[in-house]
């Protein structure tokens, strides 16, 4: 708990920093059959340089694609992305393909969750790190064979030399998860998504990876923005958190206090089906029931359907963001308590 | 590797061999005698027990068997009843031609077909898509002699591009290649489509795109390779039916390759040159198949011959 | 009034069971997707257009098969002969219509024979182990050969003719149900029901009619309609090598065969027939590709 509390404090200082990543008001639409189902809803929010921040939720929360669009990865004969992204003050949604390019890879990068299938199968694990630095930087090929071994020992791989002319498939899972990162890290950018970087891996190596990554943080102060659905995860390497359910932020705070007090009855039910061993709770509560498919609720708070404390007006109108001390909160239960 | 290799030469050897038995006992099985083929229904009996003895005929099946391994495994496939020159001879004299044709149609067949399934599954249930899946399967019902006709009736007869028939260098060999090319385009496209489109879908396609890579070099640097893996097996069985297509082809252009040698044996029974023919193009459709498994090593690292 | 009663209780009972445990729905499910299948009607409409026009061809064609009219050589498409005449003044159009009776009847004689062999060998093949390994080097050896040169083949030592190169056709295509059939009959061995039914005691040929076959049904369907437009292609080219059909039969293939000789002066008398080929195997193929789409989704 410890750490957690150093790390609220250094969010402080970093307040006065400016926003690195600004979005605000994004509507993700997907076409199915005939009608336009929304996948993320009117979703706005700040990351600061330097600082890292969880994007939690279960599958079909909207997570994912708020990070595909981020990048813009949604495919535009599928989804329609609307409201504004800015990296530094610069429009990224709407801008052309091409320039989109020079900030894919070098500005924004991105690991994903599958480290088996997310690396080409047919091209040398060197050549893949290469690529990106060749994409984006003009130097000779000498120059970026020296880079790529120096990001494959900082991502802690052992004999780099040798493994530059292997193929995926020669390496394991957390090896690959690792090459995938050294990707990601080749052109030192401002931003890293990681779209559940640790979720396909054993125990012990997501330690590791999650301690690299870590590593990497302080030593290039790039911005970090982790999607999970493990608040193990989140507890290990975020400064804030945002929890998504069914397209919308329904909680945002900082770190400590979104683990000591959360306010959103969802958040509550994630943190309290987390298995503790200091408490040694004889059973644990998991939420009943699943996200509900998009689409499904009109009307309403969209999680009323699975919470304990869903009060008459939670099935007539969906809550705005209500801002308390430390944290926003998407709930009738706290309209009462707002600040100011 | 080597040992994989080693275990692929030791079937093909096997499969060779029943080739061989199959043709050799097609060919002694068939009703009526060779013997009175060749000289006639008023042959004398003396006559034909000599040129049975002559063409090792009197002797018990297997020994024929094994004398005409034997000398097959010389280079040596027996004379023609017809015309008495060495089948081989024959053979090696047209082949080339038959390979031309082969080799220039698989090229046209496999750049238009990769061109057209790539297309078609980088513009999924566009018009482009339906285009070239349309295009692609009128290639594989169309018959090849129809084909044929068609472009000679129009490229030779009403625009006279082209030679109608006969052999005369690479130029003659134009229209008989999109003929056979053609056919080949379509299951080519077809199988490329499916492959590409199995490919787009991959996460390594997406981490491509996240590094910044644009959508030529996306499709055509990251995609391709992988969607060819399959495709290649494809061109290897192509090339065989190549083989076996050309015997239509060659008949229409009257094009002296060993297609034509083949409707001309059997026009006059004449049967060491259909049994060379059959086992040399076999022979040939092995081979090519043991080098394409050699070839789909190389494209696809991942896989270990063990 | 007592079986309205049982009629709604079986409708109760079904409704309860899970999808895969009712075969009828299946195939209306089946039925639906091909319906919305645009490539497998048009095929279907191409194919009953050229069975109509082949079956009815003693009612439908303009004049009698073998009519000469010597003052009627090569006459071009007109008004009066759709499709040209030939070289002896015969309508090309309802030499056409009887010749679809041979084309269609080549196809389904050859498939018939491949794919009763074929799903024969293919059975024991993947349900007898001891006697896979020689089948399938059978099938490599047949495969060895490319399959219209197998024809050929064939053909050179049966000798030529319409009934030769159908068994031809036939034999150059068991392969591919062998190859099908087995692949299908090797994962359902795997299957749990399968072993359940075998520690039941019920006898291999038991096992074989009420499980196996019936699964096999589907990949055999597709397989069929695909290899049906393959087996005309193949029997009418070698009936335009003159080693199928021989003219005067008016099949496509020999037509063609024939026409060729006259292509600059009458190029319908080798284009239409050619034409002809060319749309039912088309047909045949559209209608196959739906098939596969409506019996296996996950293919697509």
């Amino acid at each position: 708990m410890a750490s957690l509390q150093e790390k609220t404090i250094g969010k402080q200082d970093s307040d006065v920093s400016e926003n690195l990543l600004s979005v605000k008001g994004l509507n993700v639409k997907f076409k199915s059959d005939n009608t336009k189902v929304t996948a993320v809803n009117n979703v706005s929010f700040q990351l600061k340089e330097g600082e890292t921040v969880a994007l939690v939720g279960e599958s079909g929360s909207g997570k994912s694609v708020t990070s595909l669009s981020i990048m813009g990865l949604i495919p535009k004969h599928a989804g329609f992305v609307d409201g504004s992204i800015q990296l530094l003050g610069q429009q990224l949604n709407g801008l052309p393909a091409k320039q989109m390019r020079t900030i894919r890879g070098r500005e924004i990068s991105m690991i994903f969750q599958e480290p088996m299938t997310s690396l080409n199968p047919v091209h040398k694990i060197g050549d893949q790190i290469g690529k990106v630095i060749r994409l984006h930087e003009n130097i000779k090929k000498e120059e970026i064979t020296k880079r790529t071994i120096e990001m494959l020992v900082k991502v802690g791989i052992p004999r780099p030399d040798k493994i530059i002319k292997e193929y995926p498939h020669q390496l394991s899972g957390g090896m690959r998860q690792r090459v995938m990162i050294a990707m990601a890290m080749a052109c030192n950018p401002k931003l890293l998504i990681a779209d559940e970087p640790t979720t396909a891996l054993d125990v012990t190596i997501q330690a590791q990876i999650l301690d690299l990554m870590n590593d990497l943080k302080k030593q290039y102060s790039t911005t970090i923005l982790l999607i999970t659905h493990d608040l193990g995860v989140v507890a290990e390497i975020a400064d804030r958190v945002m929890v998504m359910y069914y397209g919308q932020i329904v909680e945002e705070a900082d770190v400590y206090t979104l683990f000591k007090s959360p306010k959103h009855p969802y958040t509550a039910g994630l943190i309290n089906s987390i298995p503790n061993l200091e408490e040694m709770k004889s059973r644990l509560d998991p939420i009943t029931g699943n996200v509900p498919n998009m689409g499904e609720i009109t009307v309403g708070c969209p999680f009323r359907t699975r919470c304990n404390h869903a009060k008459d007006i939670c099935s007539v109108k969906n809550p705005p963001l209500f801002k308390l001390e430390n944290q926003t909160v998407r709930c009738w239960l706290h309209e009462n308590k707002e600040v100011g | 590797m080597t040992r994989y290799l080693l275990k692929r030469f030791f079937t093909m050897l096997i499969t060779l061999l029943g080739v061989s038995i199959l043709v050799f006992l097609m060919i002694h099985l068939i009703p009526g005698d060779p013997v009175l083929n060749i000289l006639g229904e008023f042959a004398t009996e003396e006559a034909i027990n000599n040129l049975k003895a002559e063409l090792g005929l009197n002797q018990p099946l297997y020994m024929q068997y094994f004398s005409f391994i034997g000398n097959a495994l010389q280079g040596d496939l027996g004379q023609s009843y017809i015309t008495n020159l060495y089948v081989v001879d024959e053979i090696m004299n047209r082949f080339p031609i038959t390979f031309q044709l082969a080799v220039y149609s698989l090229i046209i067949g496999a750049v238009v077909g990769i061109i057209m399934g790539t297309i078609a599954a980088v513009k999924q249930n566009t018009i482009f898509d339906q285009l070239a899946m349309m295009v692609s399967l009128i290639g594989i019902s169309a018959p090849g002699f129809w084909i044929a006709l068609f472009l000679i009736f129009v490229f030779a007869y009403q625009l006279p591009i082209f030679p109608i028939s006969g052999y005369d260098g690479f130029y003659s060999l134009i229209l008989p290649s999109i003929t056979l090319g053609l056919a080949t385009s379509g299951n080519i496209a077809r199988m490329t489509r499916s492959s590409m489109l199995e490919v787009i879908k991959q996460d390594y396609m997406r981490t491509a795109e996240a590094k910044g890579v644009n959508v030529f070099r996306l499709i055509f640097g990251h995609g391709l390779q992988n969607a060819l893996i399959p495709v290649i097996t494809l061109i290897g069985l192509q090339f065989g039916h190549l083989l076996a297509g050309a015997v239509v082809t060659e008949t229409v252009f009257a094009l002296p390759g060993i297609g034509s040698l083949a409707i001309e044996a059997i026009a006059t029974r004449d049967m060491p040159t259909i049994q060379g023919l059959v086992m040399f193009m076999a022979f040939i459709f092995i081979v090519v198949n043991l080098l394409v498994d050699i070839i789909y090593s190389a494209v696809d690292p991942r896989i270990k011959y063990e | 009034m007592s079986q309205v009663v049982t009629e709604s209780k079986t409708e109760g009972l079904v409704g309860n069971m899970p999808e895969a445990a009712k075969p009828k729905s299946y195939w209306s499910l089946v039925w639906r997707r091909l319906k919305r299948n645009k490539g497998a009607i048009i095929g279907a409409a191409i194919l009953l257009f050229f069975i109509i026009a082949s079956v009815g061809a003693p009612i439908l064609s303009p004049y009698p098969m073998e009519e000469m009219k010597m003052e009627n050589r090569f006459i071009a498409p007109s008004a009066d002969h759709w499709l040209g005449t030939d070289e002896f003044g015969r309508d090309i159009l309802s030499r056409m219509m009887y010749g679809g009776r041979v084309s269609l009847m080549m196809g389904l004689v050859a498939v018939s024979i491949a794919g009763i062999v074929g799903v024969f060998l293919g059975v024991i093949s993947g349900y007898y182990r001891k006697l896979d390994i020689y089948i399938m080097q059978c099938m490599d050896i047949l495969l060895a050969f490319p399959s219209l040169l197998l024809a050929i083949a064939i053909i050179a030592v049966l000798g030529v003719g319409l009934t030769n190169a159908m068994i031809a056709v036939a034999i150059s295509v068991i392969p591919s149900y062998v190859r099908v059939v087995r692949g299908t009959v090797l994962s359902l061995r795997e299957k749990e029901y399968i072993e359940a039914v075998k520690a039941l005691g019920v006898s291999d040929f038991k096992i074989i009619l009420k499980h196996i076959l019936p699964n096999v049904l589907s990949p055999v369907i597709v397989l069929s309609t695909l290899q049906f437009g393959t087996s005309i292609l193949a029997a009418a080219s070698l009936s335009f090598l003159g080693l199928g059909a021989q003219p005067p039969a008016p099949e496509w293939g020999a037509m063609a065969y024939v026409g060729k000789s006259f292509l600059l002066n009458a190029w319908w008398m080798s284009l239409f027939p050619g034409l002809a080929i060319m749309l039912v195997v088309l047909g045949f193929n559209m209608l196959g590709d739906g098939l596969r789409d409506a019996l296996d989704p996950r293919l697509k």
